[in-house]
């Protein structure tokens, strides 16, 4: 996991297995940075799992920055999957 | 004096129950042969039944409907003909259960315009092989050629010995008349084809129903597989009937890498390629922007027919017209479905961005319905199949027929297909006769020898963990 911060936006890179213990650690290094108006990105490339723990991170990150400006980026058919059967695909702006 | 809406249901379930019951006394071989009567007086009927339903409709193409009448009797009868639907149907000494089918009771049909008497034909056989009464509730925009279906049915039914009543049709009911009906204590089951708003109705009135749900079919063709040869199923499916099967494809995604010689095919075999200020003009024409759905009068149209009400520049011999589009969704009306020979055209970098379209148009109204895929290559067949929310995931094959089964492959021909629980169905099957029948088990005393053995009384014992209690349950010695 890689976070960069500049230009009023976070970039968070994420890989791997996005358990419970990631999300949590994910989430703590956000609380600390989040402001709004700030535009927030998770690349997601190289996740290939998200757990529910995620998702509510996801949605907890909408709320705070408006979901406009949240992005996930480069998310796997798999993962993409998750979203739309969460029925969250709608949150997200996703390219 | 008028007959109340309660009189009339009351009437037409009455009759229904009577024939139920003496169709129930009847044995297989009594129902095989009613069955067959049927399904050979309906395929001797199949063009003009056909020509009936064109005329009346006014939408697709009566050679095409045809082919619909002819899978409804003769690929539906060989599908069911050997299936055991009255009786004991199956028996296992060893498990000491019997399975006895019975017949679940009255059944209303409901048919739509796109494909009126194929639905009669198809309903009437399967509700008959199972020896259910059937109702035909149809279309009002079908209902001449449906009553015409319904009535060669019941003849040749009677003919071979079915009960009277056995088949019914409606001709001018109302909507209240239809609640009543769907409602009636008396109905067994309704088999709800049709329109999102119908077959909910159906849901809504406490009777179990086999309904259908919306399709919006994506095709991807993978570099892996036979471009002309893709192309040329997909124009064979879309022009079949002017795409008003729900199963049709609706929008053909492709990577970048070989984009351009997707598009020549189309090109060649008789597309046009909407430039974006002509997909305005065509959106106007075919979707209906207040009701988010395509507008009815285009469905079942010849492209060229669309494309001069649209005053689109298209030459006029046009099979397909095709419009490019950037995304999916309310800001894009042509990646919704349309059931005319009209498609959308989606171009991605890679097979990752062109499978999460495909995921995009599945869940944009079709969620469980269909999806299709042309390629050559099994790990990908596989991974876009687990992928995908699609009851019928078809493969190198004409969508509205593969999906419809039978012709293209192993699938049960039918003309109700499932949706599973995405498009608010009970099955993701392609409804026939077997879903047509209540299953009674005999369970005959085979005692659980481990459990036989086991000292209960060890399940009070707090002490042993699931692990201790399996060691115990499970020795066999």
């Amino acid at each position: 996991m890689k976070i960069d911060e500049g230009d009023g936006k976070i970039v968070c890179t994420l890989e791997g297995h996005f358990d419970t213990l990631q999300s949590q650690e994910l989430e703590e290094a956000l609380k600390a940075r989040l402001k709004t108006p700030q535009a927030v990105v998770f690349e997601m490339q190289d996740v290939t799992y998200v757990c529910s723990a995620f998702l509510r991170l996801c949605v907890f990150v909408a709320k705070i920055v408006g979901t406009g400006r949240f992005t996930l980026l480069g998310v796997t058919p798999p993962i993409k999957r998750v979203f739309k059967m969460a029925g969250m695909s709608d949150l997200f702006d996703r390219e | 004096m008028e007959t109340t809406i309660t009189e009339f249901a009351d009437q037409i379930l009455g009759r229904a129950a009577q024939a139920g019951a003496v169709f129930a006394e009847l044995g297989q071989a009594e129902t095989d042969r009613i069955v067959d009567a049927v399904h050979i007086a309906a395929f001797n009927h199949r063009v003009h039944l056909a020509r009936l339903a064109n005329e009346e409709t006014g939408m697709g193409r009566w050679q095409d409907k045809v082919l619909k009448n002819v899978v409804a009797s003769q690929l539906v009868y060989e599908d069911i003909k050997d299936l055991k639907t009255a009786g004991v149907v199956s028996e296992d000494f060893a498990s000491g259960i019997t399975e006895i089918a019975q017949p679940v009771g009255p059944i209303l049909a409901v048919i739509p315009v796109t494909n009126p008497t194929s639905t009669v034909i198809f309903k009437v056989l399967i509700s008959l092989k199972a020896r259910n009464p059937i109702i035909v509730c149809p279309s009002g925009k079908a209902k001449r050629c449906c009553a015409e279906a319904a009535r060669i049915c019941y003849e040749a039914a009677l003919a071979a010995g079915a009960p009277d009543d056995c088949i019914q049709w409606l001709n001018d009911t109302s909507r209240e008349q239809t609640q009543a009906l769907m409602s009636h204590k008396g109905l067994a089951l309704i088999l709800a084809t049709g329109g999102t708003g119908l077959v909910k109705s159906a849901y809504s009135s406490g009777t179990p129903t086999l309904g259908v749900g919306a399709g919006n079919v994506p095709v991807f063709i993978d570099a892996s597989a036979d471009i002309p040869f893709a192309v040329s199923q997909i124009f064979r499916s879309k022009l079949f009937d002017y795409g008003t099967i729900c199963s049709s494809e609706q929008a053909i995604v492709v990577e970048a890498a070989i984009a351009q010689a997707v598009r020549g095919e189309f090109e060649r075999q008789g597309a046009y390629f909407l430039p974006p200020e002509e997909i305005v003009k065509l959106e106007a024409v075919a979707f209906d922007a207040v009701k988010c759905v395509m507008k009815p009068d285009i469905v079942g149209q010849p492209a060229a027919m669309i494309a001069r009400k649209a005053g689109i520049a298209a030459p006029a011999n046009v099979q397909i017209l095709v419009a490019p589009l950037a995304g999916v969704g309310e800001k894009y009306p042509l990646s919704a479905e349309i059931l005319a020979p009209i498609l959308a055209f989606y171009v991605e970098h890679s097979f990752t961005d062109a499978v999460n379209r495909c995921i995009d148009l599945n869940f944009y109204g079709g969620i469980g319905h269909t999806v299709s895929l042309y390629a050559n290559n099994e790990a990908r067949i596989k991974e876009f199949a687990l992928l995908m929310n699609a009851g019928r995931i078809v493969v190198n094959t004409p969508s509205s027929q593969g999906a419809v089964g039978g012709m293209f492959n192993r699938l049960s021909p039918s003309f109700t297909l499932g949706c599973g629980t995405g498009g608010k169905n009970i099955t993701t099957d392609n409804v026939t006769a077997r879903h047509l029948v209540n299953i009674q088990r005999v369970a005959r005393r085979r005692d659980n020898q481990r459990l036989a053995r086991f000292d209960t009384a060890l399940y009070l014992d707090e002490s042993l963990d699931a692990d201790a209690i399996e060691q115990i349950y499970n020795r066999n010695y």
